[in-house]
């Protein structure tokens, strides 16, 4: 009998809970103490040979809420474990240990009808607009496919098609192309009004602008904006672009290596960044001023493997401020602010 | 030696497609002086690539050559044959593409392909690895000798991209052309691939990218693109503080870097690229001049 925890499959779901009648709900997603762990590649041979390897953390201990109408950055270097937490909350990626709360229902790795039930209130938008469109249906066919998945009357099919797009700045003409012959810009466009069609109350939004040139770009965040205040709709908005994050934003999580290093009001973090590497992060953005060149790089070395998580804080290893204390225990969340939380020993003041 | 290493002259380039000519590049002119950096911005097909391809001598079989002139230290490339221009590529030209995993050969190591690129210098192999660790050390790659076994799959992206400019620097280019290096890499290892191409002192780099913080950063000169010709060109700092074509108003306008404070709408630029299968007569640019923003001359 193989080890129950090793592999995502035999993940053992966490307990399924509804809130107590009459207890309000504040946000409109919240992630508690989220874990995702994957076994680590060739593990299989390794226990037929008797060892038994511990299993990848791809997320520890998540916690994050997110208020309706609101837009969420979450934001990291590769292989921080953005995307993975985006899988998880849309029920893509199972998870061993925490819990999802959509609106009022608690979502597990288990039953299909819940997670179908979500996707009829949320939405995604895939990071590469051009493979999350079927090459073989049409734009007014792919944006009107949640609709009869979710089996919802849209009456005229055509007339549905039209509006979802004229409702992203696209021709209602263009019901009848095909992916291949939109532009990038287009086919982004087409994948946001396809999340928008079944009006949810939550899209998560995974690099919604990678390779797009500037004036694009502007385009679909302003499109997005725009959407948020006629519709309501809350925004996670996945991003490693921070000129992004500052502009559309109102508050802004960052990962590191799979864990929450500072969550707080946008406009407090980019002013004054608690954490040692999201002050760094700030610091390596380009500026645009040539005047303001940086000395250097504000941060030395890469992310650290996954294979191999150093001990303690996961950041000693690039932090110019670590300590012994930071090589050896793990910190936990303080509050700094209101409604700003950082994970660190010594905070930057 | 000649003030500029690279002197492009009214450079014009089309491809043949089923609706006629595309006119892709229609007189560009771009110098980039020795020593210096030069970056080029634009949006997606302003004919960014073409050019790379034109000094490469890289062009595609239906792209015709209409006329202008490339120099290369004052020896024209166009025209040169085959065999001439094998001569200058990873000699006097060397290229950093986007995409890293792509410029490797996946299933031979590192210091095999790294040795391959030497094959020009009759020196020893064991003095060619000596060069390589030499230059691994120079782009700060830790723990050289180990690279040299490893395959490219098993490098970070960021870590190719710097085997990647250690290989074109390996070659001692008289120019080295850098096209989006820092696209696909986080915005930490950008900063330090900028710092890292900044320090390569002497070193004349052209570098293409649609990101304008990292042109402002890493940039002496800029020239900005637009449909296939060059509209603003002058000193970096000079361009972005005091942009005079309202192309390159609207280009930094749009760009969420340049604003201080978030909320409201970016601006954007309306309209689209004009079709260079008919290209307007005149300024390119001129079709959405209803836009152009009051006090602006003209060009």
């Amino acid at each position: 009998m193989p080890d129950p925890d090793a592999g995502p499959a035999r993940c053992r779901p966490w307990p399924t809970r509804r809130l107590p009648p009459g207890v309000a709900m504040t946000g409109l997603l919240e992630i508690n103490e989220l874990c995702v762990r994957v076994p680590r590649p060739g593990a299989l041979w390794q226990r037929l040979g008797g060892r038994n390897p511990p299993p990848l953390e791809i997320l520890c201990g998540v916690t994050l809420d997110l208020a309706a109408g609101e837009t969420l950055a979450l934001v990291g270097e590769s292989g921080s474990g953005k995307t993975t937490l985006a899988r998880a909350i849309m029920g893509l990626q199972p998870f061993c240990a925490g819990s999802i709360r959509f609106e009022q229902a608690v979502l597990t790795g288990r039953g299909r009808r819940r997670w179908h039930r979500l996707r009829r209130r949320a939405a995604m938008i895939f990071q590469d607009a051009v493979a999350s469109l079927s090459p073989r249906l049409t734009v007014g066919r792919l944006v009107t496919e949640p609709l009869s998945i979710h089996g919802r009357p849209m009456g005229d099919r055509a007339a549905e098609a039209g509006r979802l797009l004229s409702m992203v700045g696209l021709s209602p003409d263009m019901a009848g192309r095909y992916p291949r012959e939109l532009s990038g810009g287009q086919a982004r466009r087409v994948t946001v009004a396809r999340a928008l069609a079944m009006e949810p109350r939550l899209v998560i939004a995974d690099e919604p602008t990678a390779g797009l040139d500037v004036s694009v770009q502007a385009e679909i965040l302003n499109l997005m904006t725009g959407l948020q205040r006629d519709l309501g709709v809350a925004y996670l908005l996945i991003t490693h672009n921070l000129a992004v994050v500052r502009h559309v934003s109102h508050r802004m999580a960052v990962l590191y290596l799979g864990h929450l290093v500072e969550v707080g009001a946008t406009a407090a973090v980019t002013a004054r960044p608690r954490h040692p590497y999201t002050a760094a992060l700030l610091a390596s953005e380009p500026s645009i001023d040539p005047a303001r060149r940086p000395a250097g790089p504000a941060l030395d070395g890469e992310v650290p493997s996954l294979f191999d998580r150093p001990p303690g804080c996961a950041f000693h290893t690039r932090c110019r401020r670590a300590t012994d204390l930071c090589r050896t225990l793990q910190p936990q969340f303080l509050p700094v602010d209101t409604g700003h939380v950082v994970a660190c020993h010594h905070p930057l003041d | 030696m000649a003030d500029n290493v690279l002197d492009i002259g009214d450079l014009h380039v089309s491809y043949a497609t089923d609706r006629g000519p595309l006119r892709v590049l229609r007189g560009v002119g771009l110098t980039v002086a020795t020593g210096g950096i030069t970056g080029i911005v634009g949006e997606s097909g302003c004919g960014k690539s073409t050019l790379i391809a034109a000094i490469l001598g890289l062009l595609p079989g239906n792209a015709e050559i209409g006329g202008g002139s490339i120099r290369l230290d004052g020896q024209e490339l166009l025209g040169l044959d085959e065999a001439g221009m094998r001569l200058l590529r990873g000699n006097g030209l060397a290229l950093i593409s986007q995409n890293p995993m792509a410029a490797f050969n996946p299933v031979l190591t590192i210091g095999r392909q790294l040795t391959d690129i030497q094959y020009r210098h009759a020196i020893p192999t064991a003095l060619k690895r000596q060069r390589i660790v030499d230059m691994f050390v120079r782009v700060g790659i830790v723990d050289p000798e180990r690279r040299l076994a490893a395959y490219p799959g098993q490098l970070s992206g960021g870590m190719l991209q710097r085997v990647a400019i250690a290989a074109a620097l390996l070659t001692r280019p008289r120019l080295l052309i850098a096209d989006e290096p820092t696209t696909a890499l986080d915005v930490t290892l950008e900063a330090q691939i900028l710092a890292l191409l900044r320090a390569q002192h002497g070193t004349t780099i052209l570098f293409i990218s649609h990101h304008l913080g990292a042109v402002a950063t890493l940039c002496d000169q800029v020239a900005v693109m637009y449909a296939g010709t060059v509209v603003e060109t002058g000193p970096v700092a000079k361009v972005f503080a005091d942009p005079r074509h309202p192309y390159t108003r609207r280009l930094i306008a749009a760009d969420p870097g340049h604003l201080a404070i978030g909320g409201g709408l970016l601006p954007t630029i309306p309209g689209r690229v004009p079709d260079l299968t008919q290209p307007p007569s005149g300024c390119v640019f001129a079709p959405p001049a209803a836009w152009r923003w009051r006090g602006d001359a003209g060009p």
